[in-house]
């Protein structure tokens, strides 16, 4: 049996390494004193694993992570326990059962919601007109750094959808991820600062993660009781 | 808050930037308005460095604990960040409010090792506040240090208005106490230093006057509430000292992440060349049920999945087979793993180890410290070749294949026979390997480490010289050829650096203005090799004028005053100067448990 367990991470938390994150919530869940299920061997761990890795410095308010519990695992209980142990900055959304023979978190991650929020800058109309201008496009070219090096690849076919709350200053974009290719949501971002012509300072907050069920998509929600 | 807001620009682009946001788990937070007196403490190091100080943990709690203060915590950014700060004007400041220095009433710095002293001097110009007391203005905070590596205060008294000698925990109170009166009657700090002077361990480095001649160094005291000694403190009852039950748990990996408990303070073996050996006296246990009772509460406020015990020589701890049973009964099925730092050859396997044969397998670690029964003779290092191969015997066949033998050399009257002597050392615990270890999985990995005597105050060999940093290199690279051998790794330790540490050790306040020079040059972390640039050294003590082989390479008189001399750490000069002549001949000194040797804290000391 499986419990997965849906958190923010804010604040100061957001600087945290994905590898320090996975001891963070391992000694979370053991102070919660939850029946988890440990790694046999001389190291014993947490068996868990986290649904897709977000990148240092970036705020999110869905991140995921499914655990093996056992049996004396009472989600009612545990859900309230793992809330009150998760450390400040990493709050806890909700813990339930993760529904039999769901796939693996991981090999669930299909595209990952973002929000671009536009930091000082009104010139909404130009950010509505280049969003316009790259939905039309056949295919944009951008460049990400590899560690062999500069890689240029099409974003188009990465693009689940883009949109542009012009009241709030907001863009909402929602990006292959795992999958199928990920695209960085700050590659985007830059690119339709450069179609617009602007140099503005911007903040992405990863919103949530989607699983796919043919062309439809859902919050890895879906994969719960 | 400003601090928070301009740091948030560049915190992305340096190395691990969860150095310094704070808000871990178990942080203290306070309202500044509720509170009279803000300490900041101050580690000249990198957090995870810092935060793996036991002492920095208790201290901080301890200081906590006080309705009328609060403490925070302040590092050494790492170079990446200090440069960034510098470009982006942000001043050193604390993780918990994100305040700066100027905002605090007292900076505390932490001194557990010579070569943190450039970045004492770095965090304070990142301050925009004069490391030299001399220099500073009434409104300045006031600075002071404590810590295990400053029981020779004088290569950085120039830079504190108060140094702390010895275990901190009751005068940093009274001290603290003092302040708060103090600043409520609006009285001047010159005022508050001279009551603060008559505190137990309190050191006022502006009350005294150092005067270098041909007839030899003295300490004058230039203000008569100054003390002629100052006598280290000591926490009568370490059973009921107090200890954090919530430490901070980091959200970065650093480097003593585990739950660390203090089994006892002191050592009672006396080996001659260790300064810890001899300023951490008298030896002071806690119950063994004390420490179990304290390792549930703390594993329940972290979730650390491990324990270690920690000491100068855990296998000497007199209820360990009690203390490791009672850890074991309650963490296995929490799957807390149990670990043992610093054991000793002679006494590994006993009875308790059997229980953690059922834990862990990776390496182990002894200290021999010299290859030859000669040498350990000199040096009181009570074992002999004997204790070592019945010991690797059974390490071997319980199926360990790494073992990590630590050395030391340039040690006092050492010959290259000694060196020999480790050669042979290794050879046989090979071939022991070979018949005890032949049934294991894996090849024998024994990692052979070689660190350099230096002669440190408050030891026996605090009048030796140190052997040269050229003598130490040639010893360095015969070791080096002669332990080319199958699964044999050899280290050793930079003899500059060591060479350094010596300097420091055994210095006096005219160093101050070498470290000022050399951190005018770009001198940081010093103990990281990356950093460290001996020859930004040479050439400060050049610029100064200082001949820095007077303080590591040669011998101190028998009759000359000590630079340390006004420091009393309990264990007097007599007795040092005793076990210096029976080391001469090879006479060992038995533990200190079995016969009192009148080291002079007879009086404090645990009565059996």
């Amino acid at each position: 049996m499986k419990a997965i367990i849906c958190f923010k991470k804010q604040g100061p938390a957001k600087y945290i390494s994905h590898l320090d994150l996975q001891r963070t919530v391992d000694r979370a869940l053991r102070r919660s004193g939850v029946d988890v299920v440990f790694s046999s061997g001389y190291n014993p761990h947490i068996k868990m694993s986290f649904a897709f890795a977000l990148k240092v410095g970036m705020t999110s308010e869905s991140e995921y992570l499914e655990v093996e519990v056992g049996e004396k695992f009472d989600i009612a209980e545990a859900g309230k326990r793992i809330k009150n142990s998760f450390p400040e900055g990493l709050e806890v959304n909700w813990v339930r059962l993760k529904k039999e023979g769901a796939k693996k978190l991981m090999a669930s991650v299909s595209k990952a919601g973002y929000e671009i929020i536009l930091n000082n800058s009104n010139d909404f109309d130009k950010v509505e007109y280049a969003i316009k201008k790259i939905l039309n496009l056949e295919a944009l070219e951008v460049i990400k750094k590899t560690k062999k090096g500069l890689k240029s690849f099409d974003a188009i076919p990465l693009i689940h959808s883009l949109e542009f709350d012009k009241e709030r200053g907001k863009i909402n974009a929602i990006l292959s991820a795992q999958e199928a290719g990920t695209l960085d949501p700050k590659l985007l971002a830059d690119k339709i600062m450069l179609v617009a012509g602007m140099n503005c300072e911007y903040t992405v907050i990863r919103k949530n993660l989607y699983t796919r069920v043919g062309d439809e998509i859902f919050p890895l929600s879906a994969l719960t009781k | 808050m400003i601090v928070t807001e301009k740091i948030e620009k560049f915190l992305p682009d340096v190395e691990k930037p969860a150095r310094y946001t704070g808000g871990e788990l178990n942080m203290t937070k306070k309202d500044l308005d509720l509170i009279d007196i803000r300490f900041a403490f101050c580690f000249p190091d990198v957090y995870e460095v810092g935060m793996s100080f036991l002492g920095l943990n208790i201290l901080y709690k301890l200081l906590n604990e006080r309705n009328d203060t609060f403490a925070e915590r302040v590092f050494s950014p790492w170079p990446d960040m200090e440069d960034k700060m510098i470009e982006n004007k942000v001043p050193l400041f604390s993780l918990e409010t994100h305040s700066t220095m100027d905002e605090f009433d007292i900076l505390g710095f932490n001194i557990s090792y010579e070569m943190c002293y450039t970045n004492i001097v770095r965090a304070l110009n990142l301050a925009s506040i004069s490391p030299l007391y001399s220099e500073r203005k009434e409104d300045d905070p006031i600075i002071i240090a404590g810590g295990s590596a400053i029981y020779n205060p004088e290569p950085i008294a120039d830079f504190f208005d108060a140094i702390f000698i010895g275990e901190g925990e009751e005068s940093l109170n009274a001290f603290i106490d003092l302040y708060k009166d103090n600043q409520k009657k609006g009285y001047s700090k010159e005022n508050f230093l001279e009551k603060a002077a008559s505190l137990d361990g309190v050191y006022i480095p502006s009350f005294y006057h150092p005067t270098y001649s041909k007839k030899g160094y003295s300490l004058e005291k230039t203000n008569d509430k100054a003390k002629e000694k100052i006598t280290k403190t000591i926490i009568e009852d370490f059973d009921n000292a107090y200890f954090p039950l919530d430490p901070i748990v980091p959200f970065l990996g650093i480097v003593h992440d585990r739950i660390t408990l203090e089994i006892f303070r002191g050592c009672t073996r006396g080996c001659r060349f260790c300064q810890a050996g001899f300023t951490y006296r008298p030896i002071r246990e806690k119950k063994s049920e004390t420490l179990t009772e304290q390792a549930k509460i703390i594993e329940q406020a972290t979730g650390y999945d491990e324990v270690s015990l920690c000491s100068l020589s855990t296998s000497d701890y007199s209820e360990i087979g009690e203390l490791i049973n009672g850890l074991m009964d309650e963490f296995e099925d929490k799957r807390v793993s149990v670990s043992l730092p610093s054991l000793r050859l002679d006494t590994v396997f006993k009875d308790y180890s059997k229980r953690l044969d059922s834990v862990r397998k990776s390496g182990l670690t002894f200290a021999p410290e010299a290859g030859s029964q000669r040498l350990r003779d000199i040096i009181n290092k009570n074992i002999t070749d004997e204790d070592l191969f019945k010991t690797m015997e059974q390490v071997f066949s319980k199926g360990y294949t790494q073992v990590k033998l630590y050395f030391m050399i340039g040690l006092p009257f050492e010959t290259y026979e000694d060196l020999d002597g480790i050669v042979e050392l290794v050879k046989e615990v090979k071939s022991i390997y070979g018949i005890a270890g032949k049934n294991n999985q894996r090849k024998l990995t024994l990692t052979i480490s070689a660190s350099n005597f230096v002669p440190k105050p408050f030891t026996p060999f605090q009048w030796i010289a140190q052997d040269s940093i050229e003598i130490l290199t040639e010893k360095q690279n015969y070791l080096k050829e002669k332990l080319k051998m199958k699964g044999v790794r050899f280290n050793w330790h930079d003899a500059e650096l060591s060479f350094l540490e010596a300097v420091f050790a055994r210095g006096d306040r005219r160093l101050s203005k070498v470290i000022l020079e050399a951190v005018e040059s770009g001198a940081k972390f010093d103990s990281w090799r990356e950093y460290f640039d001996f020859s930004i050294y040479s050439k400060a003590f050049e610029k100064v004028g200082i001949d820095p082989a007077q303080y590591a390479n040669r011998v101190f008189s028998k009759d000359e005053t000590l630079f340390w001399d006004h420091i009393d750490c309990g264990v007097n000069k007599e007795f040092l100067a005793g076990e210096l002549e029976k080391s001469k001949t090879g006479i060992l000194s038995p533990d200190c448990r079995e016969i009192c040797l009148g080291c002079g804290l007879e009086e404090v000391c645990f009565k059996k």
